[in-house]
């Protein structure tokens, strides 16, 4: 029976491949998208589960730089600075319940630092942060000192706790918790090591001429409102925020909507690319192997009379699906998990958004339900060809000449 | 005891009465030749014999008594490809196997063997002269080896009974005498063969020989 397989799909080797590819495909299609959108909404959850500021104030010009979904999930990417007096004003606002501000540093790399790739420093205020408390612990906040770091859940270059910046040594106090932001590729020190970093540095100096020496300075500032009252706090916190005359407010579930609503419709476009896809597998599975039984009536029929069953027949072209089928699952699937680093960086040029890769059970929960939805397609597509088989009249093996 | 016991078998296609009640036996060791002219009817008698056409009225009794027309698909086909080994007339070669793959086919359906099919095959295609065409396509072979090859199928599960159609249909008349050597030489060992023949030198070959009267085969004798 495997060889009478193996020769058919010999056979046709060309209709086999453009079968075999056009499932790889779709179950591609099926799988990076699956990866990308669990990983999305998996860091989205993991985003909104960690809490964080509600509410972000930041230099009013900073969106003239970069935008509001990068800076929620990017981290500090941007060299945007305002009078550290802004705390004050915006922290006595009703139902604001916590104000911490953060000084984004430099983007170190390995030329200056011990660090591997990109790595963004921020400073954090130890007595009022909450941010990075909740991500890495409030003990390890208060244990930062002068020569200590918080590093991201990505962050490399670590040796022997240690990390080199600048050719300093600071110790690494803590680890933050994966966010699927670019915060994990960040480093967080307080807030004064960072300005000291920062005003030293080279190509700097516009900065501090434009904005004064960097002690006094923010980069941004971090408000937690009181959830009972929150639409009143929110409304009390933008309007001290604004009426500050230096920073404009980023609120975070505004930020989380739109940028979930831009997210939505690529999704829905890979959910109906990929919906397409697989129809059209259907649809050429069911062509190969409805004209597949229509061609070998004549061979069919030898091997029911030389002993096959309809169901060893129906056996035999299963058989063959099986094998397209199966071989286009596997290469899909290894194609998925590749397609989705591209994918990943096609979205990330365009869009912002939090990402936690699936964990091995999810991606094989994932590969799992492909495999069922495939291998439905190919029930379906095989119904009738299988019915055509049981039509199958072995005596046309004694009229037919031979077999081509 | 019979092997086969065909009882009153009749067909008719389209109105068109083909065969009439038609009864015989096989036994072991049986020869039997079926002559009459062409189209009227041998192949489908052979077929319905055979198990791959159901007849419109009759019995045919297998294995001591067993109604083989009222058995499932499946047990129908294990019956056939146990009981039986068919020549077409028309060899019925696949075109796009190889000799040896052509002879083995019948194996892919047989489930475990206790032999090794493809070393019967080598076995019954060198004993047909054709060990230098065991890799050959059926397009690279005279027709005449292709009809070795057709009976080397045939053999392959050693059935019990042999029917073929025509078996020496346009060969010379050398590669005429191997296959009906072959033939003959393997009914002798204790099986039974069942041919249809217009060949007056070929039916004469047989111990019984059935021919038409009245749209029903009878025996000559």
């Amino acid at each position: 029976m495997k060889q009478l397989i193996m020769h058919s799909l010999k056979m046709h080797k060309v209709q086999s491949a453009s079968i075999a590819v056009s499932v790889a495909l779709s179950v591609m299609i099926l799988v990076t998208f699956g990866l990308v959108y669990g990983g999305v909404m998996q860091g989205v959850q993991k985003s909104e589960e960690q809490g964080g500021a509600d509410v972000m104030a930041i230099p009013k010009d900073a969106l003239q730089y970069i935008g509001d979904t990068e800076l929620l999930y990017t981290g500090a990417p941007a060299a945007v600075y305002m009078p550290a007096e802004v705390v004050d004003k915006i922290g006595g606002a009703e139902g604001v319940v916590r104000v911490s501000p953060q000084f984004f540093g430099q983007t170190l790399n390995s030329g200056c630092c011990s660090t591997t790739g990109e790595t963004r420093l921020i400073g954090i205020d130890t007595t009022t942060d909450f941010v990075v408390s909740g991500l890495a612990g409030a003990d390890q906040v208060a244990a930062l000192g002068d020569h200590g770091v918080i590093v991201g859940s990505a962050v490399g270059g670590v040796f022997n706790n240690t990390i080199k910046i600048y050719n300093e040594e600071y110790q690494v106090v803590g680890t933050m918790a994966e966010t699927g932001t670019e915060f994990d590729s960040s480093i967080v020190a307080d807030i004064d090591v960072v300005r000291s970093i920062s005003r030293n540095m080279e190509g700097y100096e516009h900065y501090w001429e434009k904005h004064g020496d960097p002690s006094g300075l923010v980069s941004c500032v971090m408000l937690d409102l009181d959830d009972d009252n929150f639409d009143a706090a929110l409304t009390s916190a933008n309007a001290k925020i604004n009426l500050s005359g230096v920073a404009s407010p980023l609120v975070r579930s505004q930020i989380v909507d739109k940028s979930r609503a831009q997210l939505k419709s690529v999704f829905l476009l890979l959910l109906v690319a990929a919906c397409l896809m697989a129809v059209v597998a259907l649809l050429q599975l069911f062509a190969r192997f409805f004209s597949s039984v229509w061609d070998r009536k004549s061979e069919l029929a030898l091997y029911r009379a030389i002993g096959a069953s309809k169901a060893d027949l129906r056996k035999l072209i299963a058989g063959e699906m099986g094998v397209l089928v199966g071989c286009g699952i596997v290469v899909g699937i290894i194609l998925g998990f590749v397609a989705q680093t591209a994918l990943l960086g096609v979205l990330r040029d365009g869009l912002s958004f939090p990402y936690v890769a699936l964990g091995p059970a999810q991606s094989f929960a994932l590969e799992l339900a492909v495999v069922i939805v495939f291998v439905l397609v190919s029930a379906l597509s095989i119904i009738w060809p299988l019915r055509q088989i049981g039509r199958l009249d072995p005596s046309t093996a004694m009229q037919q000449g031979d077999i081509d | 005891m019979a092997l086969l016991e065909v009882k009153g078998i009749a067909k008719s296609f389209d109105g068109a009465e083909i065969i009439r009640a038609t009864s015989f036996a096989v036994e072991p060791g049986d020869i039997v030749a079926f002559t009459s002219p062409s189209g009227s009817g041998k192949s489908t008698l052979l077929s319905m014999a055979g198990l791959l056409l159901t007849p419109d009225s009759g019995q045919i009794l297998v294995d001591g008594g067993v109604d083989a027309l009222s058995l499932d698909d499946k047990a129908l086909s294990r019956l056939r490809q146990r009981l039986f080994g068919f020549v077409f007339q028309s060899t019925q070669l696949v075109g796009s196997l190889r000799a040896i793959e052509n002879v083995t086919a019948p194996a892919g359906f047989a489930g475990k063997l206790d032999f090794d099919p493809v070393e019967r095959a080598k076995e019954l295609l060198v004993q047909f002269g054709l060990e230098e065409r065991l890799y050959h396509y059926p397009a690279q072979l005279s027709v005449g080896q292709k009809r070795r090859v057709a009976v080397a199928r045939a053999l392959l599960l050693n059935p019990q009974i042999v029917i073929a159609d025509e078996p020496t249909n346009d060969l010379d008349e050398e590669s005429a005498n191997t296959v009906a050597d072959a033939l003959f030489a393997y009914a002798a060992q204790g099986h039974a063969l069942l041919y249809a023949t217009h060949d007056a030198a070929l039916a004469a070959r047989a111990k019984t020989l059935m021919v038409m009267k009245d749209k029903a085969f009878v025996s000559a004798s």
